[in-house]
């Protein structure tokens, strides 16, 4: 048996990187501490805050809201459940996230693709399943920007974990889209957006999945229809891999792009000035925004 | 042999050994899955006997 580095009991977690091992509640500890010192260090929570949380139901936004309603227990959570419109697959999504609310004494707001522009997703991509990912990412993050706007929230935390973060990383360079490695500096989306925050960011996918099973939040969903047309799935397996034959390596991505902005620095001059789309008078810095484009040329 | 439920609802058997060989078994990645066995998280090192039954959930997510 291998037992814990804090108590005598059974160890359920080892980290490769850092080599810790813990029994379950020493684990959670662990974990909770990570997400806390995340959230110190990136200034993400103030006092008086008002946070609107993405939760799909899935494993890392369960995660997320459970943390953040621990963690902070004044800070005023707003889950917001986007419903695409996918068929057999989504119900069962939103029937794990109104649960976890009850559970946690939060009421869980509900917004809809029909809401934002009349059809679900499975409709808009009858011709072109190829298109998922971009077409749902851009109107999952309208809808949760107006959503959010309307609870009165004036930030946004996502569930991104270390591993979303690495994966973005690697697909930007594998696009060659070097605007958007950059991107987060120069915009001045931050005026203009809410702020949006991710406490697991420095958290791995494993830890965090493994958290929710160690505290019985996890249950058995089905797997998004559409993910095999990502390029992100590809990313996903390739990383995995690597992450299992070099621990470290989503690490090693993510701080490495960190360390490049900041060796980078502000840009001042070059700054794109950030308008308001002609259609919905969402903040764009060209004459639509990416969602009203979208909608436009999906007629 | 061991049972194994998979992530995506099947299940399958093998032979005892440990969680890491197992997985490497099934052609499944060590980092990408993890295991449980009477709602207990395992460890790669943990071994697995002919007449345990355990469950694999993957950390992938679908949106």
């Amino acid at each position: 048996m291998v037992q814990c580095d804090e108590c005598e009991k059974r160890a359920v977690y080892f980290d490769s990187v850092t080599k810790v091992k813990f029994c379950g509640p020493h684990f959670s500890a662990w974990f909770e501490k990570g997400v806390a010192a995340t959230i110190e260090k990136y200034h993400m929570i103030c006092p008086g805050d008002k946070i609107a949380v993405g939760l799909s139901g899935g494993k890392d936004s369960t995660v997320l809201l459970t943390v953040l309603a621990k963690l902070n227990p004044d800070a005023e959570l707003i889950p917001i459940t986007v419903d695409e419109g996918i068929a057999n697959y989504r119900d069962d999504t939103i029937l794990a996230a109104v649960r976890l609310c009850e559970r946690l004494g939060l009421e869980d707001k509900l917004i809809s693709f029909t809401d934002i522009c009349g059809k679900t997703l499975d409709e808009l991509l009858e011709k072109s399943p190829e298109q998922a990912c971009s077409v749902c990412g851009t109107l999952r993050r309208r809808a949760l920007n107006l959503a959010a706007r309307e609870a009165g929230a004036n930030k946004i935390a996502t569930g991104h974990c270390m591993d979303d973060e690495a994966q973005s990383v690697l697909m930007n360079y594998l696009r060659g889209d070097v605007t958007r490695v950059m991107e987060s500096y120069q915009t001045d989306s931050d005026k203009v957006f809410l702020p949006r925050i991710k406490p697991l960011c420095r958290t791995t996918e494993r830890a965090t999945v493994a958290y929710g099973l160690v505290n019985h939040l996890l249950t058995d969903l089905p797997e998004c229809p559409y993910t095999k047309y990502a390029l992100r799935a590809g990313v996903r397996t390739g990383l995995g891999i690597l992450e299992y034959r070099n621990p470290g390596t989503m690490h090693n991505i993510v701080t490495g792009q960190e360390k490049l902005l900041a060796k980078l620095g502000p840009r001042e001059g070059e700054v794109t000035k950030m308008g308001r789309c002609e259609v919905c008078g969402e903040p764009t810095s060209h004459r639509l925004c990416a969602a009203c484009t979208l909608i436009e040329k999906m007629g | 042999m061991v049972i194994v439920h998979l992530p995506d609802g099947t299940q399958t058997t093998t032979k005892a050994g440990t969680i890491e060989e197992i997985l490497l078994r099934l052609n499944l990645n060590p980092y990408e899955i993890l295991i449980t066995r009477d709602n207990e998280l395992l460890l790669a090192d943990d071994f697995v006997n002919e007449t345990d039954e355990i469950h694999a959930t993957s950390i992938v997510h679908g949106g």
